[in-house]
């Protein structure tokens, strides 16, 4: 993460500080209040968010093919490194990274239901309904078109306007807070652990 | 009925029936005629707005969406949560401060009376700055060249519950700013903002407040976003926020920069909530979960 430097401590190089003149103390007041100032008002605002270290020039490239349902894929694996369902789960139930459950329930992972909990919350806490449930996600989609949606749901579902962020992106993003600009919300081998994690969401098998 | 209650003892039976049929048919229709004001407050029955092009079919409040202890906690002006600020508001404006030696009061006298329908139409375009005025801003107007004194930081306490307390006059009264004249081109800016995606995330204000009121985002239940109760008293909070303080908390969980309270952007965008939500009721401050 990149220091701030106050742009006044370098102005004092300049010899600005040790004028005499009056016109020239305006001027040092001037910009001090401008490079100064005004900016330390707009980075007042805390970053909340650790963004990972993954910047645009380190995203893996993918290719997008045609999906066997969706008109957008990734066949190949974003990283060559083995992939883990159960890390897959850590990066799906954490606020930090995908926060997946955020908008997705995911039965499989709720308690049995008890008296004291009737909906089986369990440790990972309430999950919302934003989006469609994920049980049974992996025989509703191949899992190119799994690793589709979470890169980018945009190609994946070109006219739904979808609120669902890009996980593996950066363009054309507006206004973003500049610990997270050109950042990418997950890296390959978190989006591979979480492909590999939503593929065991299978319904259970007939009969 | 009048005319029953000074006319001496009727003839005969007939007379008898036909004034019971009316006295009757009186009743009937004191009881099932629409009330006026028949579209609702927003908190029980909806709004239905009188625009075609509106893009909510139906206008709740955000009391339609909250929990039921956050709705008694509002109903009553006693429970309420922020009544302490509502008190501080209260003594301030009776408090002499600055260099004329003025109070609020001294020019606006009983709030009650003075401040009835303030919130009901800001913000609102105020020529010497070219741009939207909020309440907040206004107050600081008021201070500077009035009383004289120093502006409030516009999160201070003091500030807040100064809103609050000049909100509260209005309670109950349907919001209804002016988008017309000067004030639409800020309309329009206030629309634009509410409707581009930003962030890290990627998401505007309609994603989650048009598309998914009563929906769940983990445990937070989405309201239509609008902003009617504020400043607002949220539990989770225990205390009250302005609305630019939620406007910039919105923006960091779309890992979105986030703006100082009285921005610009802000105060448009806050015209634009103003005019989506044309007809609840003020409910400064709200309660809500």
């Amino acid at each position: 993460m990149s220091q701030i430097v106050p742009h006044g401590k370098q102005l004092s190089r300049f010899g600005l500080c040790s004028s005499h003149t009056g016109k020239r103390r305006w001027a040092f007041a001037a910009v001090f209040a401008l490079t100064v100032l005004l900016p330390s008002m707009a980075f007042a605002q805390s970053a909340t968010h650790q963004c990972n270290q993954t910047g645009t020039d380190t995203i893996a490239e993918y290719a997008v093919t045609k999906g066997q349902t969706l008109p957008a894929a990734i066949e190949r694996r974003l990283t060559s490194r083995a992939s883990n369902a159960r890390r897959g789960l850590n990066w799906t139930v954490d606020p930090e990274f995908g926060n997946c459950i955020a908008c997705h329930k995911i039965g499989a992972i709720l308690q049995t239901p008890s008296n004291d909990n009737p909906e089986g919350i369990g440790k990972f806490g309430r999950q919302g309904d934003l989006g469609p449930a994920l049980d049974g996600v992996a025989d509703r989609y191949a899992e190119a078109e799994l690793r589709m949606i979470i890169v980018d749901p945009k190609q994946a579902f070109p006219k739904a306007d979808t609120i669902m962020p890009a996980y593996y992106s950066v363009s054309e993003r507006h206004n973003v807070i500049e610990d997270c600009r050109n950042r990418v919300v997950l890296t390959a081998e978190q989006i591979e652990d979480i492909v590999a994690f939503l593929k065991t969401l299978k319904s259970k098998p007939e009969g | 009925m009048m005319a029953l209650a000074t006319k001496p003892v009727l003839e005969n039976k007939a007379s008898w029936a036909v004034a019971a049929l009316a006295f009757g048919g009186v009743i009937l229709c004191i009881s099932f005629q629409p009330s006026f004001g028949a579209e609702g407050d927003g908190r029980t029955t909806p709004i239905v707005p009188k625009l075609a092009d509106h893009p909510l079919k139906r206008i709740w409040s955000g009391f339609h969406y909250a929990s039921e202890v956050a709705q008694q906690s509002q109903s009553n002006r006693d429970q309420n949560p922020a009544k302490a600020w509502y008190e501080t508001g209260a003594q301030n404006w009776a408090r002499i401060e600055g260099k004329a030696g003025k109070s609020c009061a001294a020019c606006h006298g009983d709030a009650a009376k003075s401040m009835k329908g303030a919130a009901t139409r800001f913000p609102a375009y105020f020529k010497p700055w070219k741009k939207l005025m909020n309440i907040e801003q206004r107050i600081n107007e008021c201070r500077t060249k009035f009383l004289r004194a120093s502006p409030w930081k516009i999160e201070s306490r003091d500030m807040l519950a100064m809103s609050i307390f000049v909100r509260a006059q209005s309670s109950g009264m349907p919001v209804r700013v002016r988008t017309y004249g000067p004030a639409l081109s800020f309309l329009e800016a206030g629309k634009d903002y509410y409707y581009r995606r930003r962030g890290q995330l990627d998401m505007s204000c309609a994603h989650c407040h048009e598309r998914f009121p009563g929906r769940n985002f983990r445990d937070l239940r989405l309201s239509q976003g609008q902003s009617n109760g504020f400043p607002s008293y949220r539990l989770r909070w225990k205390e009250p926020w302005s609305l630019h303080r939620r406007f910039a908390a919105c923006n960091r969980l779309t890992r979105a920069q986030s703006l100082a309270p009285g921005a610009d952007d802000y105060v448009n965008l806050e015209l634009y909530l103003a005019a989506r939500g044309r007809g609840l009721r003020v409910e400064s401050p709200s309660v809500r979960d």
